[in-house]
């Protein structure tokens, strides 16, 4: 049996200087101490670190490690604390299960508490929490272990599944996006942000504008902008407004696109996941007019929209070119995609709006559904704003990361 | 050979040899240069070039001609009709961007023996373009001109071609910058809404399909930049081997292991209008691909 290890903890906080770190570490070292585990911050000018010290080798008490350290706080003002560890009273999780859980929104009192405490209640025990602002935006990020939480009818997954929910509700009601990513050893590295342009990208507000203005084949523009809105038939929908605008010179409606408003935020985040390395995609019903302005964003790798066949004359010819892009077939072209980059499904961020439109949202690595109708959706996360580019804050990018763009 | 039958024409993909080839443009060095770099690393030939019947390279000059420099004996071609309406040729306009002095550019043509007539309207300089054979034109803001050479200078389609280059060469020695267009872009409200007010664009004169196949024929090539071939179908993403095409086989072999290699892919069809690998395409696509590689793969650490 081995020898019952003599391990003590040293927590300590201050005002941040240099040198800190290496004051500490030196006593430790001094008294023959060997560090087993350390972590730091510095936040908003405070310092705080937590380490975890073996203590068998030590010729010395930790009386004496207390002693060494008052000098410390005689010099820097910072004040320490030594606590024995039992090893075995700790209670490691012998099967953890880690998820990963973004929460974003307009910051407000009680967000912090009241989350904490759904977990609380499920005996999910948070690992590690972080929280950012930015302005009067909130952004948290905790890593929670559901190894511990007790599972209804002994099916982990409908169990989780049912947190999911559940937690996505109390966001919703405290009108806070959040995302919730599964983390294991099959977590690979995203590549592909793929989007549905119609519930993403593409501001719902601004499609009576368009109607107005496209005058005398407003009728079939509306019924193109069914794929924007509710739908019957898409396919026959899309067939009747390309019939209808048979005869209509194609250049003459070009234009009529600029009246589309885009989400605010999509350009932009297109720009920093592209200069974040990532392949963009974007998947649309709608015709190549009217998704002309946000193909043409810059860096986009990936867009797939439907044509109007055109004569010679370059005459719309009533028809669609094949093969016709339908929501039922965007997944068939997630697909391609793939293939083409040869990346496995867990590599792709998909944002659509959660509903049945949006199937390819479905077995990918990580699934948010942008604005949903409802917060019950089948995604791993949902995001409430109004501007899409805080999606960057649920994508696990590191904060300095972040720090870099303006968005 | 693999042959993807389409709405409007035939795609006959094949392997050719590259001494067959028949480039009917002079290339640009930079271009070639850069290629022939690139083609010196790349384990395989991503799309295959476009020519005509008579192996007159319709699209992707540069690259066959870094073949023939990497000494490569063949070269994957997609084969098309170039007669087929379908298939259409424009032209490559050139735009000055920082343009100092219309005076100047008046005084370069006339060195050339050029003779410039103004014309009031672009509907009015389209007409001249059209009528006039080998007549080349100007747009500046709404500054609009025709200018023409006598027959000693130009006599056909790539002695006007010929003028047009050298012009380019005395704007480039006075240090204008050059890009190339695409002729229709001077009809998009966007692009000349886009032109800052010192750009100036010279059109190109305008030829036929049978003057690209007749100086062809007679191993003559035209000025660099001077076709812009629009083919309303194009195959992707081959992704051939290059080394195969180094190989001492027969062309019936190559052949042979050419069309197994892309009976084995699958081919997706995609409408025009689509932006595949960061480019927009036009034209009707059929990208070749491997489910394996990708959907049914799973992530391995």
């Amino acid at each position: 049996m081995p020898a019952k290890r003599k391990l003590i903890s040293l927590s300590a906080i201050g005002i941040d200087q240099p040198g800190l770190v290496s004051r500490i570490a030196r006593k430790v070292f001094q008294l023959r101490g060997n560090i087993l585990d350390v972590e730091e911050h510095c936040r908003r000018g405070l310092f705080s670190i937590f380490l975890i010290i073996d203590f068998t080798a030590a010729e010395q008490s930790t009386a004496d490690l207390t002693r060494l350290l008052a000098d410390i706080k005689k010099e820097t003002g910072l004040r320490t604390v030594i606590t024995d560890i039992d090893e075995e009273a700790l209670s490691y999780s012998s099967s953890p299960e880690y998820h990963l859980v973004t929460v974003t929104g307009l910051d407000r009192p009680g967000i912090i508490a009241r989350i904490s405490d759904f977990f609380s209640r499920r005996n999910i025990n948070i690992e590690s929490c972080r929280m950012a602002s930015r302005g009067r935006l909130f952004s948290m990020s905790l890593r929670v272990d559901t190894g511990k939480m007790a599972m209804g009818d002994g099916d982990a997954v409908k169990t989780i599944d049912q947190m999911k929910h559940e937690l996505k509700n109390l966001c919703a009601h405290m009108s806070q996006s959040v995302v919730i990513q599964s983390e294991n050893v099959h977590s690979p590295l995203k590549k592909l942000v793929v989007f549905d342009v119609e519930t993403t990208l593409i501001k719902h507000v601004s499609v009576d504008a368009l109607v107005g203005q496209a005058g005398v084949r407003d009728k079939a523009i509306e019924g193109q902008l069914a794929c924007v809105s509710d739908y019957g038939d898409q396919l026959a929908t899309l067939k009747d407004s390309a019939a209808r605008l048979a005869g209509t010179p194609a250049e003459e409606l070009e234009s009529i696109g600029d009246y589309l408003v885009l989400t605010p935020g999509a350009v932009e985040l297109i720009r920093i996941l592209k200069s974040m390395g990532f392949k963009v995609a974007l998947l649309s019903s709608c015709f190549s007019f009217l998704t002309r302005k946000i193909f043409s964003a810059p860096g986009v790798d990936y867009a797939f929209c439907n044509t109007l066949e055109q004569d010679d004359d370059g005459v719309l010819t009533g028809k669609l070119e094949e093969p016709i892009i339908t929501n039922d077939t965007k997944d068939n072209i997630l697909d391609f995609i793939i293939s083409n980059e040869n990346i496995a499904r867990e590599q792709v961020i998909a944002v659509g709006d959660g509903s049945s439109r949006t199937h390819f949202l479905k077995n990918v690595g990580l699934s948010i559904a942008f604005q949903p109708k409802t917060p019950n959706v089948d995604t791993d996360g949902v995001l409430s704003s109004d501007t899409i580019s805080n999606i960057l804050y649920c994508m696990g990018i590191p904060d300095a990361e972040l720090e870099k763009y303006s968005f | 050979m693999f042959c993807i039958e389409t709405d409007k024409l035939m795609l006959q993909l094949e392997v050719v040899a590259v001494r067959h080839l028949l480039a009917h443009e002079r290339i640009l060095p930079n271009v070639a240069n850069r290629l022939i770099m690139e083609f010196k690393n790349w384990a395989s030939l991503q799309n295959p070039i476009i020519v005509d019947e008579n192996n007159i390279v319709l699209d992707g000059n540069h690259r066959a001609h870094a073949f023939k420099e990497l000494r490569f004996k063949y070269m994957p071609v997609c084969k098309i009709d170039y007669f087929n309406t379908s298939a259409k040729l424009r032209y490559w306009y050139r735009l000055f961007e920082n343009f100092p002095d219309f005076e100047k550019l008046t005084a370069i043509i006339q060195s050339h023996g050029g003779r410039i007539r103004r014309v009031e309207t672009r509907e009015k300089l389209d007409l001249a373009l059209s009528e006039e054979t080998f007549s080349c034109g100007i747009h500046k803001q709404d500054f609009f001109a025709v200018f023409t050479f006598p027959g000693d200078i130009v006599h056909d389609a790539i002695s006007a071609y010929e003028v047009v280059r050298k012009i380019e060469e005395t704007l480039a020695g006075e240090g204008v910058d050059l890009k190339y267009i695409p002729c229709q872009a001077t009809r998009e409200e966007d692009f000349c809404d886009g032109l800052k007010a010192d750009a100036c664009i010279i059109c190109t004169p305008k030829i036929t399909k049978e003057m690209i196949v007749d100086a062809s024929r007679q191993r003559q090539v035209f000025a660099p930049k001077t076709t812009r071939h629009l083919i309303p179908a194009r195959p992707l993403n081959v992704n051939v081997p290059s080394l195969w095409f180094k190989d001492e086989v027969s062309l019936a072999d190559i052949n042979e292991r050419f069309k197994q290699f892309l009976e084995a892919k699958q081919v997706k069809r995609f409408a025009p209008g689509q932006i595949i690998n960061g480019r927009y395409y036009e034209e009707e696509l059929f990208v070749f691909y491997s489910p394996e590689e990708g959907s049914r793969r799973h992530y391995q650490g």
